[in-house]
């Protein structure tokens, strides 16, 4: 591909590795498979233009590229959210409507809805351990939380996120 | 806290979105960047430097004498502490050994005498920690240089002890005190014990501290000798436990597995000689069968005596099943240490207290992490962890006692059973030794019966002759 090294960071490996991270990273917190598509071409691209700016090891580069999906994402949000009429984000929390059967029957619509029902902060930690596949420290610094702290809100919220998820299993089976 | 539910809604990008994106990076790499003018921050940070240069200059010219003397000062004073803090050191002034302690003799190294080698064995010249090195100041301080082994000093006034690398940091400090003064000398546990039954009688140590038994081939050497035998006891035990929180997958790992997931490098399997650095970033990159999952082993800090215990019972012996490694045993210590007990900095490693919160806080909130604690914790809070990950024996007071546990070393002391008999001094030495009043600060040591619960002070090891099949 002919990535050309600035610092020590190797371009080629770093897009093999990162990608399926910021990817399942944006999938996890936007739900949408189309907006995390854009919003991972929009993260690289940023990334790519101000490569030349980053001169320091892949440990860091991670940190540095989720830093970037992070503002990416909140952008989204933000717009999103800014444009949604009332009944939609009515729909986004509750997402019991009759006409979201089709998308609630794969894993992410399920997810989504589930993790809507997390405070930001969680949902944030929840598609940076689970999306990204980082660790609890990576996770602390990116957040600015302790890592015993991102442990705590992790387990609290997957515990809710599994409730969840077993009682639709259950009234799906009955 | 079962999270598979959250890991298998991952998938990987679709290939074409992959593959476009790809395709516009590129294009956007084949694009000509601009290239202004250097901007202001070049031109800001050109007057930073610059300007710090001048000053410096400036001050050093002024003011050279001063500046030297604070140095001076510095160093004498550094001095100064030393011995002031710890009597029996001996630090080396005009190629003289000076020390602070009455019971070693002082003086300075014949000038016929054999100067050291850096490399190879020669602890005195090793280029380590300040407290090994001032440890073996202290050992030169009494001692001429033995040219019958590499490595070994030998003592005249003093007890010779030889005890193998892994043990130096643990065995420090831990002579009894009111005995004949003794001197710890590491060199790697082969030499250590093929030392005790070969060379002149003269040069032989008096006592012998290897983490690991002596084998029959070594102990052969004494027989054909028609030397009387060897003394043997147990001194303790390192072990550590390799688990996760109680409701995480019970993954089956080798030890291997585990020293592949946590060194920063390890030899190519392709060519053995030669380092590579840790590629792996999952578990089922180093062995198929094991979870997809990102390895992260949170482990002790690498200067605690947890770390230790992990070294001496894990990555040691990992390490020296590669021959190539194994030979640096003798020959190069240092790079050693820096191949086995380099763990990643890369994250996959985590350092961490094992405290009352660490279960709680870390292990119960990321059930897919794995967790490498000494046995002595692990036993204390067996109820709230898995069991041991490792493949094999499973970590028990008695598979620690009979060495059949896999993460677990034991020391052992050796001593000639002439010496024992015909000198006090050696007999006396051995009998407060086994006290284990020194060995017993070392935090992740357990005893030789392996108690964990017992606060008291450990019960006296046993002195027993060397029966070997």
């Amino acid at each position: 591909m002919g990535w050309l090294p600035a610092g020590e960071v190797d371009w080629d490996a770093a897009y093999k590795d990162q990608l399926p991270r910021v990817y399942n990273y944006l999938r996890f917190r936007i739900g949408n498979e189309s907006d995390a598509e854009e919003l991972t071409s929009r993260t690289f691209e940023k990334a790519w233009r101000s490569r030349k700016l980053y001169q320091r090891d892949l440990a860091g580069f991670s940190t540095w590229l989720f830093t970037i999906a992070q503002n990416v994402a909140i952008d989204h949000l933000r717009t999103r959210r800014s444009h949604l009429p009332l009944e939609a984000a009515m729909d986004v929390v509750t997402l019991d409507t009759p006409h979201d059967d089709a998308e609630r029957d794969s894993n992410l619509a399920r997810l989504a809805a589930l993790m809507q029902r997390l405070s930001p902060r969680d949902q944030e930690v929840v598609a940076l351990k689970y999306g990204a596949d980082l660790t609890n420290r990576e996770i602390a610094r990116l957040t600015d939380l302790s890592e015993s702290n991102v442990g705590t809100l992790l387990h609290r919220a997957v515990r809710e996120l599994r409730s969840g998820w077993e009682s639709r299993e259950s009234s799906h089976e009955r | 806290m079962n999270d598979d539910f959250l890991r298998r809604a991952r998938r990987p990008p679709p290939a074409a979105f992959a593959n476009q994106l790809r395709e516009r990076l590129r294009q956007q790499e084949l694009a000509p960047t601009s290239r202004g003018r250097p901007g202001w921050k070049l031109w800001t940070a050109t007057l930073l430097i610059a300007g710090t240069a001048l000053a410096t200059a400036t001050y050093l010219t002024l003011s050279d004498a001063p500046l030297q003397s604070f140095f001076t000062r510095q160093t004498t004073q550094a001095h100064a502490d030393t011995e002031a803090n710890a009597p029996g050191i001996a630090t080396r002034r005009n190629g003289a050994y000076i020390t602070t302690d009455p019971t070693i003799e002082t003086h300075a190294r014949p000038a016929h005498s054999p100067q050291p080698q850096p490399s190879t064995s020669d602890f005195s010249n090793r280029s380590s920690s300040s407290a090994e090195v001032s440890s073996s100041d202290a050992a030169a301080a009494s001692q001429s240089y033995s040219p019958t082994y590499p490595g070994v000093w030998t003592t005249a006034p003093s007890l010779r002890i030889l005890v193998s690398h892994d043990l130096a940091a643990v065995t420090k400090d831990s002579s009894p005190r009111s005995t004949t003064p003794a001197t710890f000398n590491p060199t790697s546990a082969d030499a250590a014990l093929r030392a005790l039954c070969s060379g002149e009688p003269e040069a032989r140590p008096e006592i012998v501290i290897a983490s690991r038994r002596m084998r029959p081939d070594e102990s052969k050497l004494c027989d054909k000798r028609g030397e009387d035998g060897l003394l043997e006891a147990k001194l303790g035990h390192f072990a550590v436990v390799v688990t996760r929180a109680k409701s995480g997958n019970l993954m089956q790992l080798s030890v291997d597995n585990v020293f592949r997931a946590l060194v920063k490098s390890f030899p190519s399997p392709q060519d053995p000689t030669r380092l590579v650095a840790n590629p792996y970033t999952h578990w089922n990159q180093i062995d198929p069968t094991l979870e997809d999952r990102r390895i992260e082993v949170f482990g002790p800090a690498r200067d605690s005596p947890e770390f230790t215990a992990l070294a001496v019972a894990l990555l040691e012996p990992a390490c020296d099943r590669y021959s190539e490694i194994r030979a640096l045993h003798d020959s190069d210590r240092n790079r050693y240490e820096q191949i086995c007990h380099g763990v990643r900095d890369d994250g996959a490693y985590v350092p961490a207290r094992f405290d009352s919160n660490f279960i709680q806080q870390r292990l119960w909130s990321d059930p897919a992490v794995v967790a490498i604690i000494d046995y002595r914790f692990y036993a204390r809070n067996s109820d709230d962890l898995l069991g041991s990950l490792l493949k094999g024996v499973t970590p028990t007071r008695e598979a620690i006692v009979d060495g059949s546990y896999d993460a677990a070393r034991t020391l052992y002391l050796y001593v000639p059973r002439a010496h024992h008999a015909r000198s006090p001094a050696v007999s006396n030495f051995v009998t407060l030794y086994l006290r284990l009043e020194g060995l017993a600060r070392h935090k992740a040591l357990l005893p030789p019966d392996v108690t964990i619960d017992a606060w008291g002070p450990p019960r006296p090891a046993q002195l027993t002759e060397l029966k070997l099949q």
